[in-house]
């Protein structure tokens, strides 16, 4: 078919695509807080983020297009254990809708998600990844942390008591991570590829995270337009 | 016992549907960040890692706000019909209608009928990029 033929009937696409594409809506923040046991006590801290889900449907010639999809945008938690040590429960946070309705259709759970006020202890499978830094100012010294051994990274008597989620009024929490993390709004990466591993081989720890995993993408842009 | 270059090609086409961002499928649970992830191996192919390519945080940003998304194999033997060694990239169709937050941009604007140019921010210029990072086959 030659191409302008093909041209002439892309406006007739472009209506079969959209003609009854419908899309439901809805937008929620949820707050995950992390307890640790210290020697010093119960240490607590929050990340609230905002989340929106989509339904689409009704497309008719479209089968690869997604249908469902939760989307969050917030920064990671940081918790400073020790004195200068901190803890980091990385992005994205639990979905929701797992959480508090576990095993149920999506499509039709969000509608009571988003009017709940009410908090859960996460299970040990729906823990966010954490990591600390040896030096807060150098990304390459980035470590997962297991959630089951905090001792083995902050000492002796650091224990993970909980981890809770809940979907709340309260505003989204900015800044906190920039404020500990100086260099995040200006890295590309957390440790850099190695330009030798082709297939990457031999990533290491920090080569499987990005700066978006502390900060979500649009608010990075953001600071980093900020600034240039 | 070699595979024909259709069901292999066919095979790469579908993959990478269901690796990275939007992934379709999932081998760590309901919430899988990056679905079969992007490194490893799927039958005479190996993932070349993003990473390698030069694909960074700026890049993954621009990439899903076209909704654009790619991945590069080298194709070992008992392909019929490509050599070893080959470079092959398949790229993702339409999988976004319209623009969200959620799963990048609208294919249909960013994609449909736009053709590549250098400065062309939107999917086929990323598709472009991609390929002259390393240097492409041609299959």
């Amino acid at each position: 078919m030659k191409l302008a033929s093909l041209l002439r009937l892309f406006p007739l696409f472009l209506l079969l695509a959209l003609a009854g594409c419908n899309e439901d809506r809805w937008s929620w923040h949820q707050r995950l807080t992390l307890n640790v046991d210290t020697p010093a006590g119960v240490k607590s801290a929050s990340s609230v983020v905002s989340c929106e889900a989509a339904h689409l449907y009704g497309a008719p010639v479209l089968p690869d297009a997604h249908s469902f999809g939760v989307g969050c945008e917030g920064e990671a938690i940081v918790l400073e254990v020790t004195a200068g040590r901190y803890l980091f429960a990385l992005l994205p946070q639990p979905n929701a809708i797992s959480v508090f309705f576990p095993g149920r259709d999506r499509t039709k759970v969000v509608e009571k998600l988003v009017k709940l006020r009410e908090t859960r202890v996460l299970a040990r499978e729906q823990y966010p990844r954490l990591v600390t830094f040896g030096d807060i100012n150098d990304p390459e010294s980035v470590k997962r942390v297991d959630p089951d051994d905090l001792a083995a990274s902050f000492g002796p008597g650091v224990r993970l008591k909980s981890v809770t989620l809940e979907i709340t009024d309260a505003p989204v929490t900015q800044g906190t991570v920039e404020a500990v993390l100086g260099w995040i709004g200006q890295a590309n990466f957390i440790v850099p590829p190695d330009p030798t591993d082709r297939f990457g081989e031999n990533r290491v720890f920090g080569q499987t995270i990005m700066p978006s995993d502390f900060i979500d993408r649009k608010t990075l842009k953001k600071i980093r337009d900020l600034g240039n | 016992m070699t595979i024909s270059k259709e069901l292999f090609l066919a095979i790469l086409s579908m993959d990478v549907y269901n690796r990275g961002y939007g992934a379709g499928i999932a081998d760590g649970g309901k919430d899988d960040l990056d679905g079969l992830g992007e490194i490893g191996e799927i039958g005479n192919a190996r993932l070349i890692d993003p990473l390698f390519l030069g694909r960074d945080e700026t890049a993954l940003d621009a990439w899903q706000t076209a909704s654009f998304y790619a991945l590069a194999y080298t194709v070992g033997a008992g392909v019929a019909g490509i050599d070893p060694g080959t470079t092959v990239i398949s790229y993702r169709g339409t999988d976004a209608i319209l623009n969200n937050d959620i799963w990048g941009g609208s294919d249909v604007i960013n994609g449909w009928g736009v053709g590549p140019t250098p400065d062309n921010p939107r999917g086929a210029a990323h598709a472009g990029r991609v390929c002259r990072k390393r240097s492409c086959a041609g299959v």
